[in-house]
């Protein structure tokens, strides 16, 4: 059963309200359009061409960033400099989805809050990798930190069981 | 409480049958603001960033660590990949406008959407399955090495998300007719959510595409 039911006293009252809760939503007519401004979208037919257009323009700047990306990719750049390009690139896709596919442009305080709260444990969870090479840089004299692997001038791996060369399966 | 207010209650010797009434599926709640799956969508999403944040975290531990490493563009097909992006790219934009038409009426348009979008998750599974079965003939296997593992484990999970979309927007094709027209803004709301959760797929491939495929 849902909310937009016909009416029926006793059972369209949750418990909770029942027992002195929170007051539920009230079961009006469900017919017209006038809950657009309840639903958090304006639903007259202007508005909704609006955004449509909108969403066509953020297709086709997607679409020239993933050519764009795939493109740059042809040259073979440094890892470095492809690591930061890529990135960019993907960031920038990444928030044109979040803001507008997502509506999170335009969205309610305690959902910008969870993703607050979701951003910092991802942030944790990217520092993990960060945090390791800086332990990898104390832990194993001769890693070099620069290009991610043990500097030539490094003990042997096979000397070293807990180096990272003799951990990995490549 | 009342005997009125009870709703499964043998009352005369007959068994009174009330379904159980879930609250604000249309309206916004007044203390959070937003309908309440909505914001349970966003709770899971939540959950998912931590899920997959966890592998490229993962990821990026074991290409740091990895005397070598190979990258993406030498051991995997970037031709069949991009056109993946892009197919995902297009689904978001199907889905938000099947919710665009919902709201204006046009079911039958938004059903188009639906299904293009349907039919968009089968493209993409397709091309995977191909990606997949070219790689078992060269023998790379998620026990290959670190890269392959990484691999195969991320656009392996990656790829549960498309199916599990694709089932969802399955039943919503299936039970338009009859949502849409006895609750139609409760309908409406379905799609968007089932959206929400898309366009997050869709947001980790246009992570995974240049991180696996192009670095």
């Amino acid at each position: 059963m849902t909310d937009n039911a016909a009416p029926h006293p006793p059972a369209h009252m949750a418990p909770d309200q029942q027992a002195g809760g929170p007051p539920q939503e009230p079961l009006g007519d469900h017919s017209g359009h006038d809950h657009a401004h309840e639903l958090g979208h304006d639903n007259s037919p202007e508005a909704v061409k609006k955004e449509i257009r909108k969403y066509l323009y953020v297709f086709y700047s997607l679409a020239v960033l993933t050519g764009i990306t795939v493109w740059i990719s042809t040259f073979h750049l440094p890892i470095h400099i492809a690591v930061i390009i890529a990135l960019v690139v993907a960031a920038t896709k990444g928030s044109l989805v979040a803001a507008f596919f997502m509506h999170l442009i335009s969205e309610r305080k305690l959902i910008y809050a969870v993703l607050v709260l979701t951003v910092f444990f991802f942030g944790v969870l990217m520092w993990g990798p960060w945090h390791h090479r800086y332990d990898a840089q104390r832990e194993w004299p001769g890693y070099d930190l620069h290009a991610g692997k043990p500097s030539a001038a490094a003990e042997p791996a096979e000397q070293n069981p807990n180096h990272p060369a003799t951990t990995t399966t490549h | 409480m009342t005997a009125h207010a009870e709703p499964l209650h043998a009352v005369g010797g007959h068994e009174e049958h009330h379904e159980i009434e879930i609250p604000y599926t249309v309206h916004a709640r007044p203390d959070t603001g937003v309908y309440n799956g909505k914001l349970g969508i966003w709770l899971f999403l939540a959950s998912e960033v931590m899920l997959f944040g966890a592998l490229f975290s993962t990821l990026i531990l074991l290409r740091t660590s990895a005397p070598t490493w190979p990258r993406g563009f030498e051991e995997l097909n970037i031709p069949l990949a991009t056109i993946n992006t892009f197919n995902l790219i297009a689904s978001s934009v199907t889905v938000v406008m099947a919710w665009a038409n919902l709201r204006l009426g046009k079911l039958k348009r938004a059903k188009l959407f639906l299904g293009i979008t349907l039919l968009c998750g089968f493209i993409f599974m397709g091309i995977k399955a191909v990606e997949y079965g070219t790689k078992f003939q060269h023998h790379h296997y998620p026990s290959t090495n670190n890269f392959f593992a990484t691999y195969f484990v991320m656009t392996g999970l990656h790829g549960l998300h498309v199916l599990g979309g694709m089932v969802v927007f399955t039943y919503l094709l299936l039970t338009a007719d009859k949502w849409y027209e006895k609750h139609r803004d409760q309908y409406t709301n379905r799609v968007e959510i089932t959206g929400l959760y898309w366009h997050f797929v869709d947001l980790v491939w246009i992570f995974l595409f240049p991180t696996l495929y192009l670095l």
